[in-house]
């Protein structure tokens, strides 16, 4: 069932190991969350399943190959990624999302009407509408945010990889995303791998759950069993008060949120 | 998204129309004035020949001018810097330099000079790049680091242009950017070069929003950029290389016609690109003409003239990058 495989993946980061004798299994149509301490490595691991960045030893593998086997566009099609931060171009909304159809795309075919309806699709996903015509450079945060994740959306991946895909918005922008990304997992049978920093929303939303710390896997597992005190405080080295579930375990997307 | 892309069918429209105009214009203004409409159907031998030299020139104009103008775009849009042009990052002055050494030296072959400008332009950008320390971050300092390539081969050109046994005729042109040396076989070339690069350009036009993204974003979508980046800058080589083959070092052509099209139309790749070529075909053009007509026996080069209206456009936008209006 596993189909994102990491068999002893190291990676140097400034000569020094970050990652040493990685070995990780996701699972398919799962939500996973990776939680840990800043410089922990988390980004880095996405990078590292992304492919921009190359691990020194061990392999990759999507789907039983080796991810350094795929083409540029074949890749796309199977996983999206999300970076932390990026410089949004001056670009409308609408061509901005239509890039996310690059991989689907020949050399001499302008888009097609089913092109435009998964444009659409996933801009009405992410509730930006009303901002079609305008430059995306010039929407705010939160809004940007949902401009990017529309655009690898429009990708149509089974895979995403999201870097932190809450920062920058508000709570009930947060409460809407998770719903976004609950649903994607449901209706369309998405693999989620994201970082989250709230625990309390790791909780609710994610079928497994993955601590890091400094480059080691600590813990990986239901969230139920992973989330408790004692775990907590070998992460982060701080005494917890914490109270779960609030809505139970995997239990996010029955909250009334609208 | 449609009012940008009736402005692009205005515009495409206006202008070419307008370079038609200045076409059949030109035809028959010059030293002797050529009232067309009599002499389509005289026989007259001096004036057949007359007219073939002007037609020669003038589609080398819009030629030349209109393939400066696309290349200097699009390296615009892959380096993400208005300032860059051709003439200013050395690319012209490298491929000029082969030319003339190699004729000099060797043989003088304009299929050889097709090739030699190629190399030469991607030399020049290549070079520019080594010396910027491959930081196209730094718009001003990168321009900067062009403009001196580009001042100390136009000195070693006009060293071995001046030191040259034949007559220098044959060479100034590459200096001044004129078109009064066209040959027929340049011409030939220049034409062929046209028809191969513009619809290789056209295709690649469309996926130029790429270059707009952050590279991790293009590695998302499935771009892979450094292919991108090669294949169109060898094209924007290619379309510079073969308007130096034809008109030599073209001063602030290339800087004034992407601009200049930008402000028709705002920043879009695709149509940029063919806006480029009919802005370029056209100031070239006329630029050649009003050189031949201002005081005529006695021709200005081209090169003089587009270098007296590109000069203000530059301080211009040299003016909006310090107030920082610059994007």
């Amino acid at each position: 069932m596993s189909e994102i495989t990491l068999t002893h993946v190291t990676y140097y980061q400034n000569h020094k190991a970050l990652f040493d004798n990685l070995n990780l299994q996701l699972n398919k149509k799962k939500i996973t969350c990776l939680i840990g301490p800043n410089g922990s490595g988390k980004s880095t691991l996405l990078k590292l399943i992304a492919g921009l960045l190359q691990a020194s030893l061990g392999e990759i593998t999507l789907e039983a190959k080796s991810i350094s086997a795929y083409s540029r566009k074949d890749f796309a099609k199977k996983l999206a990624y999300l970076p932390q931060q990026c410089v949004l171009p001056n670009l409308p909304l609408q061509e901005y999302v239509a890039l996310g159809r690059f991989c689907h795309q020949t050399w001499f075919a302008n888009l097609q009407e089913e092109d435009h309806n998964i444009i659409h699709q996933a801009i009405a996903l992410t509730d930006l509408q009303s901002l079609m015509l305008q430059p995306v450079n010039t929407l705010s945060g939160g809004q940007q945010q949902r401009a990017r994740l529309a655009l690898i959306l429009a990708q149509q991946s089974e895979y995403l990889l999201l870097d932190e895909p809450l920062t920058g918005l508000d709570l009930k922008q947060q409460i809407k995303m998770l719903n976004l990304l609950l649903y994607l997992q449901k209706h369309h049978q998405k693999t989620i791998l994201m970082t989250l920093h709230d625990i309390h929303q790791a909780a609710e939303i994610s079928d497994e759950v993955i601590f890091i710390k400094n480059g080691v896997i600590l813990n990986h597992g239901k969230p139920e069993e992973v989330i408790h005190h004692e775990g907590l405080y070998d992460l982060f080295d701080y005494h917890f008060e914490i109270n779960f579930p609030r809505n139970g375990y995997n239990n996010f997307g029955h909250r009334d949120c609208y | 998204m449609r009012i940008a892309d009736v402005n692009v069918k205005k515009y495409t429209t206006i202008l070419s129309f307008l370079l038609l105009v200045v076409f059949v214009a030109g035809l028959s203004l010059g030293t002797i004035n050529i009232n067309l409409f009599q002499e389509i159907f005289s026989h007259h031998e001096d004036m057949k020949f007359i007219l073939q030299m002007r037609i020669e020139r003038e589609i080398m104009a819009i030629c030349c001018g209109g393939m400066l103008a696309t290349g200097s775009a699009m390296l615009q849009d892959l380096t993400g810097n208005k300032m860059v042009a051709p003439d200013l990052i050395g690319m012209t002055s490298v491929a000029c330099l082969l030319i003339i050494i190699c004729n000099l030296f060797w043989i003088k072959s304009p299929i050889l000079n097709e090739l030699l400008a190629i190399t030469g332009s991607a030399l020049g950008f290549l070079a520019c790049l080594f010396l910027a320390k491959n930081n196209i971050a730094n718009r001003l300092g990168f321009v900067l680091i062009g403009v001196s390539i580009s001042f100390a081969l136009s000195a070693v050109m006009q060293l071995l242009i001046l030191n040259a046994p034949e007559s220098m005729d044959a060479y100034f042109h590459f200096m001044t950017g004129s078109l009064y040396a066209t040959q027929f076989e340049t011409v030939l070339i220049v034409i062929s070069a046209v028809l191969i690069a513009l619809p290789v350009c056209f295709i690649i036009s469309k996926r130029f929003l790429v270059f707009s993204l952050d590279s991790a974003t293009c590695h998302s979508i499935g771009v892979s950029i450094k292919t991108y980046r090669i294949s169109s800058f060898l094209l924007a080589a290619f379309l510079v290389g073969s308007s130096v083959v034809g008109v030599g070092h073209l001063g602030f052509l290339g800087i004034v016609a992407p601009n200049l099209a930008r402000l028709m139309v705002g920043n879009r790749p695709p149509h940029i690109f063919i806006l480029s070529f009919l802005v370029g075909g056209l100031i070239y053009l006329f630029a050649d003409i009003l050189g031949r007509c201002l005081i005529s026996p006695v021709e200005i080069p081209a090169g003089m003239l587009t270098n007296i209206l590109g000069a203000p456009l530059f301080i211009y936008i040299l003016f909006k990058y310090y107030r920082g209006q610059y994007e």
